[in-house]
């Protein structure tokens, strides 16, 4: 009994339900529901057959169903091996490409159901088909998706659950933070963060700032597999579904440690620089410094001390002349006061102390710094006993040091007694011990006494006019720089010896 | 100035800070010597043809114009003037310039100046 496709019920003799059933299938927009002949072609055409295929009933009725296949299926004979199967074993289904009346392709899921009457004598097809098209789409772009992410390798992206339990992992989350995905997949995201940040509730307070604000950002250290630290970047996004509800968290993560550690070479390279800058211009004040200390200051000085020198001789008026003399003796304590401060500049400078060292024989320098004091000082006595003492020095600066120390001696040791000045050569070192009598000096001043500026030997004989308290301090530097050392006892019954140490030779000083 | 050819010798003094210059030019002539005074090497160069008796010059070394260095060459470099006493004043000790007779240590005092002229030239 053939089958039409004109209003009759699809199966006779069910009366009214047959009725309703046609008016459903009819109706029903979602399904493309309709019935081939034995031969394959159409015999009825539902709503959702139009909508999905695009052809009205007129155009379709009659025409075989490979129309709706691609041609190379067609080429295939697919159309005939899905009603051999149908007939077969009574239905066949597969999704797969078809093909709508403005020839544009859908994915579809197709049912072909072999139709029989009572005898079991095939009357046709049920073809029910469904676009899915939207829906493969849909899926194809999640696979891609889904790909892309898990391929790309400079970042880590991946998804924790509302709870920050991590629930996917990709390459670059393995790359940047050292764990394969089954190591990682269901622990919490703290895993990723120092200590001190877990003990402070970041990964906690993260999240929150995620739910409350969408998204939460920073730029900070994290924690690899390996224990190491990196600087990353980091966002977390919360995800919601459409209704509002919170599904998770993305979390993104970059490791920013190399361009942190470029960064900060360049920025000690640049404080380097400007280190060696600071150094120059340093390096340029003090230049200044000793120029006016040693040129522009002292040239009044050298103008003033004329001055009162032809003066001097000028006038006969004894008021006048003790004027004059004082200021002379004004004008040479201040010019020592300047060499004192010039040499304190120098010892204090990039470089240090500069020494000039020639061969000469030292008991020549002490015998003329010995004369120069018993001339200046005719009312004591200083006694003098030394070998020839030959090596190399700096004939001034050493001259120096003695002037200052038998000075000292004088100025601080009892005036009834003599000061002694002895020196000799042992094992391969000069030894001058400058001793005077007197009071000892206390102890806890004897370690400060090589310090600059100092006022605590300033006592009730110390004269006024002594200076600035840098001779001892000088003297020290001076002695040093060769390579030697001055030490001191000093002792109630045996009064104090200064003794100078010096290689005889120039010490190779780094 | 007075009259360089007065007296038996003659001290050049080249300093280009005027009232140290003035003050050694009053030391000396109260002391009896000749005095050519000159504020730069370019100067003092001017000045030597005319100067009869030269026993000495003292010579800052740094000056505007020409400096003390270049003086010194130029004046070591004339065959007629190549053996006179030079004696430079200068701030750093130590580094003497080629030609120097003797150098010494800033400031340059009063005494330390008669001294020293005394040394080479006659009153």
């Amino acid at each position: 009994m053939p089958l039409t496709s004109d209003k009759r019920p699809t199966r006779p003799g069910v009366g009214g339900t047959a009725e309703s059933f046609r008016l459903l299938v009819e109706s029903v927009k979602d399904y493309a529901i309709f019935i081939l002949d034995p031969g394959g072609h159409v015999l009825t055409w539902n709503a959702g057959a139009e909508r999905i295929k695009g052809y009205q009933g007129h155009e379709i009725i009659g025409k075989h169903f490979s129309i709706f296949y691609p041609p190379e299926d067609i080429a295939a004979h697919k159309t005939e091996r899905e009603l051999e199967i149908a007939i077969r074993e009574g239905r066949f289904e597969e999704e797969g490409w078809r093909v709508r009346k403005d020839g544009s392709r859908m994915w579809a899921n197709v049912t072909i159901t072999a139709l029989r009457d009572a005898e079991g004598q095939l009357i046709g097809f049920a073809k029910v088909t469904r676009d899915l098209t939207e829906r493969r789409v849909a899926d194809e772009e999640t696979r891609r998706f889904r790909l892309l992410v898990e391929s790309v390798k400079d970042y880590a992206i991946f998804i924790l659950d509302p709870g920050g339990q991590v629930l996917t992992w990709n390459a670059g989350a393995e790359r940047i933070k050292g764990y394969k995905a089954r190591e990682i997949i269901g622990k919490h995201f703290s895993i990723f963060y120092p200590p001190e940040d877990i003990a402070a509730h970041k990964t906690e307070r993260e999240l929150e700032i995620a739910i409350r604000e969408g998204r939460f950002e920073e730029e900070g250290w994290r924690v690899r597999k390996d224990g190491s630290r990196m600087w990353a970047n980091v966002t977390i996004t919360a995800l919601r579904s459409p209704e509002g509800v919170l599904i998770g968290f993305a979390k993104v993560t970059r490791d920013l440690t190399d361009r942190r550690e470029a960064e900060e070479s360049r920025r000690a390279l640049a404080a380097e620089k400007a280190t060696l800058a600071e150094r120059a211009r340093i390096q340029e004040f003090q230049e200044r410094f000793l120029a006016i200390l040693g040129h522009d200051l002292r040239n009044p000085l050298a103008s003033l001390d004329m001055g009162t020198g032809i003066l001097r001789q000028r006038v006969t008026d004894p008021a006048d002349i003790r004027v004059l003399d004082r200021m002379r003796v004004s004008s040479l304590r201040m010019s020592r006061m300047i060499e004192q401060i010039l040499d304190l500049t120098r010892t204090r400078l990039v470089g240090g102390l500069e020494l000039n060292p020639r061969p000469f024989d030292l008991r020549d320098a002490i015998e003329h710094i010995v004369d120069e004091l018993r001339a200046t000082n005719p009312a004591r006595t200083i006694h003098a006993s030394t070998t020839s003492l030959p090596g190399t020095w700096d004939r001034d600066r050493l001259e120096q040091v003695f002037s200052n120390l038998v000075g000292n001696a004088l100025a601080h040791g009892d005036p009834a007694t003599p000061v002694n000045v002895r020196a000799r050569i042992e094992s391969g070192f000069v030894l001058v011990d400058v001793h005077n009598e007197g009071r000892a000096i206390p102890q806890e001043l004897q370690a400060k006494l090589f310090d600059p500026f100092r006022r605590g030997e300033r006592d009730s004989r110390t004269p006024k006019t002594a200076g600035l308290g840098l001779g001892l301090y000088i003297s020290n530097e001076v002695v040093v720089a060769h390579g030697g050392r001055i030490d001191i006892q000093s002792t109630v019954g045996e009064g104090t010896t200064f003794q100078v140490r010096l290689p005889r030779w120039p010490v190779d000083k780094k | 100035m007075k009259a360089a050819k007065s007296m038996a010798h003659t001290v050049l003094v080249v300093e280009d800070e005027q009232e140290l210059r003035e003050m050694m030019r009053d030391a000396l002539e109260l002391n009896g010597y000749a005095v050519v005074a000159a504020e730069h090497g370019g100067d003092a160069l001017a000045k030597l043809p005319a100067i009869d008796s030269l026993c000495l010059v003292i010579l800052d070394l740094v000056m505007p114009v020409m400096d003390g260095w270049e003086f010194l060459a130029r004046l070591r470099a004339d065959t007629a003037l190549a053996s006179v006493p030079v004696v430079v004043y200068t701030s750093a000790a130590g580094q003497a310039p080629a030609g120097v007779t003797r150098v010494i240590q800033k400031p340059l005092m009063f005494d330390r100046l008669l001294s020293i002229v005394r040394d080479y030239c006659a009153q």
